[in-house]
């Protein structure tokens, strides 16, 4: 195994619940809490999980766009986490992000080519005409034709618009690239143009991606690896082809039974958990997940579970549960 | 077919919406039926026309810039479109009730639960304050509320999602419709939510004998939830079949399209997902003939001359395609 | 890449910009058009008044003491002597005048200490920009317009002063507001997320987008610096040197005991048109730059 190009160690982010007539800190939520992760260059990582995980918070308090509580974020062996302002925004050169959003995400008064420009602008690449050159290469990387630079974000459609979004967060070369729910927003049709995109991208430029998303079908196209969260943790982390095979955590078993197949032939046994995922600002002691858990005893309620692997998984898995393995599933 | 008569049945429906570039015409010539007790599902992708279609059931098409442009829309033998207003709220609710996407908003945030259940109980039937409460205590807990007792007390916000959104359905149930509209009722929540939901609304369904239209993109969803399926492309239907010869011989090229490209789980990871190239239309600038043709592998010249109609295929679907996959 | 032709957004698309929207909108207002027509007339007559292409002879004495409405004296003479016609033109040019310059500064300054202020919501500095507004809005404005006024001693600008000081305030809170709301929005975060700096994101990315809010404001605040002008003028804390509707009014109330109302319907009637023409528009503007409804 080469050299991870991120690791991210111990990753926390809470955010203050304030209350009373002076707005004292009387909470936390703890969005992201003790997370670790490693990525290799050039390979990808998906997270999934529901909403109010953290992922997405997870995602941008790598890059900072969120500072995190504490913890360590190290990209190519510099600690992110411990720049200054200034050195900080010379660093966002090696990473950047794609949202979620197409509609909300390009600036509704900029044209598609100022905007895929800025970046070498802010970082004063090249001549302006090197520039606009660049920018004319990277609209035919995504797919898009010269002659839509001048035009506005509006008149495209979602999926127009995602590419123009990832044209942008390429231009600058990055090593890696956070990739937050790119195409839920986005038409079925036009999801999968979209996954080819970024796994061609990802072949042919060599950059890492951390795929942010809440569908697992998305996440096993473009993934190589694949981490579960669960509010704050990360409950599960596994290469993509034995997760999907051998999911170990139950949380993820659940996951994976609940996604809808279009396939009436198959019926399958489908695991439909208790409840709503509680809320992270009182997370339930012990492993977070046991209220929920067809498999909880008195040992997951008072002691967390730490992600380990485990005896009998495929090579690579680590999962922090007490008692992980496939064989509820089978016997359900 | 050997069905008994339709519940609905939808003749020839166009929905027309004033925009400032011009007439756009969201359904265009829409005709399906509904029988009792079956699932239908609408599917397309957005601004097919699914959710207009499903609006103009109940004639909540927002009037000015939208209007009913032709058709009939008939209900257990009588003609929607003809009654006046009044005789259209009586329907709403009692005979068809909808859920919607968005639960949060379809709420009103100033009121309690019980308040807004009560209300809708208490406008189709006559009971007492007392009465209704009672009723709205029942319904919370038959579409699967934990502590009903107390949930009934609190406001929308101080739900999640999915609890919303059995209130939602509980608000439709209330008076007992013979059909439920659900646009899109879970596509807000999260896959293990979502899986709840669906769940109960399969056998909500079953128990009080309700024909259901779920308007829906997933794809996944109408083969787990639905009997019949009716494919939507650029307001007009292109493909009815029931859900498993959809899905196991689709038709039309769009389906096909359709069904290879979502991203599915799958045994394998493929190296490049099937896509349908291009995308939609303008529907202001919309192709002479079959509106797929632009974007279709088996187009010929005849497809781009006159919309081809919607004929019975062998197996009991109807399909609108010059060249159908057999 | 697989055949997907995605770079053309269909060619022949209409090209609906967001100003291009607007501009639609308004011309379907008829309301809102009657307004600018009257607004244009007025700004012809201003601009006249302030090249010295007509009403120049405003102060001079041409006829006889309250003489009566003639072909020479449109609107008859006031109490010395002098044409109220012309009076009243130019008093037009001192009102747009001080619209002009108070609704400029004030919604300029506004947009600025308003976006600074929610950009750095929840901080120090947005505390200041609170702490600011609140005491100017606490402070009643025809006490702060003597107080700067008397502090000003007889600088001409000093009413200017006062309105900029205290009008900016309302278009502050606005735009705090939108700004807030607009840097939560994906695209700020995008712009970060590239390196810009902060300022340049203010500027290049959140100001542009609350034009629709300056638009309007602009429009309100110039009415409002009009009629603030009348009033001041009238107490004499307003025009020192030149003429206004507000000196017209003021001067009138010498004349109602000889029972001569010219001064009085001239002024107020051409003021009464023109803040009635600009709240058309103003209303007219809201709807039809209004993002939410432009849908």
């Amino acid at each position: 195994m080469n050299r991870p190009l991120l690791e991210v160690r111990e990753l926390r982010k809470y955010f203050p619940i304030r209350g009373g007539l002076f707005r004292r800190v009387v909470g936390q939520v703890k969005a992201v809490d003790g997370v670790n992760l490693q990525l290799v260059a050039g390979r990808t990582l998906g997270l999934v999980g529901e909403s109010g995980c953290g992922k997405s918070t997870l995602g941008r308090a790598i890059l900072r766009l969120q500072e995190p509580t504490s913890g360590q974020v190290i990209l190519s062996g510099e600690d992110i986490t411990a720049l200054p302002r200034q050195a900080l925004l010379a660093q966002r050169r090696q990473m950047q992000i794609i949202f979620q959003d197409p509609y909300a995400s390009l600036n509704p008064r900029r044209t598609v080519g100022q905007a895929i420009r800025e970046p070498l602008d802010v970082h004063r690449i090249g001549t302006l005409a090197e520039r606009q050159q660049r920018v004319t290469e990277l609209l035919d990387i995504v797919g898009l034709r010269d002659s839509v630079r001048d035009r506005y974000p509006h008149e495209f459609s979602g999926g127009q618009r995602q590419r123009v979004g990832i044209a942008r967060a390429l231009a600058l070369n990055p090593a890696l690239i956070v990739a937050d729910e790119p195409v839920s927003a986005l038409d079925v049709s036009v999801q999968s143009q979209v996954l080819n995109l970024v796994a061609r991208l990802q072949r042919e430029h060599g950059i890492a991606f951390l795929f942010i998303s809440h569908d697992l079908a998305v996440i096993q196209h473009v993934s190589d690896e694949v981490a579960v969260m669960y509010l704050g943790r990360i409950v599960e982390h596994a290469p993509a082809a034995s997760l999907y095979r051998e999911p170990q955590h139950p949380y993820t078993q659940a996951l994976l039974s609940a996604v809808p197949v279009p396939d009436p032939a198959r019926r399958r046994q489908r695991i439909v958990l208790a409840g709503d995922v509680p809320s992270p600002a009182r997370p339930p002691p012990g492993c977070a997940f046991h209220p929920r858990c067809p498999r909880a005893r008195d040992r997951c309620r008072q002691e967390r579970p730490e992600l380990a692997s485990t005896a009998g998984a495929p090579a690579g898995t680590r999962v922090a549960c007490h008692f992980p393995g496939t064989e509820d599933r089978e016997t359900d | 077919m050997n069905h008994p008569t339709p519940l609905l049945a939808l003749r020839d429906l166009v929905v027309e919406f004033d925009t400032m570039a011009g007439r756009v015409r969201a359904v265009d010539g829409v005709s399906l039926d509904v029988f009792p007790e079956e699932s239908l599902a609408l599917v397309g992708e957005s601004g097919c026309g699914k959710t207009v279609t499903a609006l103009s059931i109940l004639r909540l098409v927002p009037q000015p810039p939208g209007r009913i442009a032709g058709g009939s829309i008939r209900f257990d033998g009588r003609d929607l479109l003809a009654l006046p207003e009044s005789g259209m709220r009586a329907v709403r609710g009692r005979d068809i009730a909808m859920i919607f996407q968005e639960p949060m908003t379809a709420l009103n945030p100033v009121f309690t639960v019980g308040a807004q259940l009560g209300d809708v109980i208490r406008r189709h039937q006559r009971l007492s304050r007392r009465e209704a409460r009672k009723a709205s205590l029942a319904l919370l807990e038959q579409v699967g509320i934990p502590e009903p007792g107390r949930r009934i007390d609190e406001y929308p916000h101080q739900l999640s999602g999915g609890q919303r959104q059995r209130v939602m359905i509980a608000m439709a149930l209330s008076c007992g419709p013979r059909l439920l509209v659900a646009d899109e009722p879970t596509t807000a929540l999260d896959v293990t939510t979502q899986a709840q939901v669906l769940e109960e609304i399969r056998r909500l369904q079953a128990e009080y004998r309700m024909a259901m239209i779920l308007v829906t993109h997933d794809l996944g969803i109408v083969a787990e939830t639905c009997t019949r399926a009716v494919v939507m492309y650029c307001g007009q239907v292109v493909e009815a079949a029931t859900t498993a010869a959809l899905f196991s011989r689709p038709h039309h090229p769009y389906t096909v399209g359709l069904l290879d490209s979502i991203p599915r789980l799958r045994e394998t990871r493929l190296a490049e997902l099937p896509v349908i190239p291009g995308r939609v239309p303008d529907p202001l600038q919309l192709p002479a003939g079959c509106r797929f043709a632009d974007r279709c592998p088996r187009v010929s010249a005849e497809c781009r001359v006159v919309s081809p109609p919607l004929v019975a295929t062998a197996d009991g679907g109807l399909v609108a395609c010059y060249h159908p996959h057999p | 890449m697989n055949a997907a032709q995605p770079g053309l957004p269909a060619a022949t698309a209409p090209r609906a910009s967001l100003w291009r929207t607007a501009l639609y909108k308004l011309r379907r207002d008829r309301a809102g058009l009657l307004g600018l027509a009257v607004v244009v007339l007025y700004l012809v007559a201003a601009v006249g008044a302030w090249c010295g292409w007509w009403a120049g002879d405003w102060a001079l004495i041409t006829g006889t003491k309250w003489g009566p409405v003639s072909a020479q004296h449109w609107f008859g003479t006031n109490i010395i002597g002098q044409d109220i016609f012309q009076r009243a033109i130019y008093s037009t040019g001192t009102a747009f005048q001080v619209g002009l310059v108070v609704a400029v500064l004030a919604v300029g300054m506004g947009a600025v200490i308003g976006a600074v202020g929610g950009f750095f919501a929840a901080t120090w500095i947005d505390e200041i920009v609170l702490w600011l507004m609140g005491v100017l809005d606490a402070i009643p404005f025809y006490l702060m317009v003597a107080a700067i006024a008397f502090a000003l001693a007889d600088n001409p600008y000093a009413m200017h002063v006062a309105m900029v000081s205290t009008f900016w305030t309302t278009t502050g809170r606005l735009v705090r507001g939108e700004v807030i709301k607009l840097r939560g929005l994906e695209f700020v975060e995008a712009a970060r997320a590239i390196g810009v700096p902060p300022v340049a994101i203010i500027f290049r990315h959140i100001l542009p987008n609350t034009f629709h809010i300056l638009l309007v404001q602009l429009t309100l605040c110039f009415v409002d610096a009009i009629k603030a002008e009348v009033v001041l003028s009238f107490l004499g804390l307003g025009v020192k040197d030149g003429m206004s509707w507000g000196l017209m009014i003021s001067e009138s109330t010498l004349e109602f005991l000889a029972g001569h109302f010219n001064n009085l319907i001239v002024a107020s009637a051409l003021l009464f048109g023109l803040v009635f023409a600009f709240n058309m528009l103003a209303d007219a503007l809201q709807d039809a730059l209004d993002p939410k409804q432009v849908a």
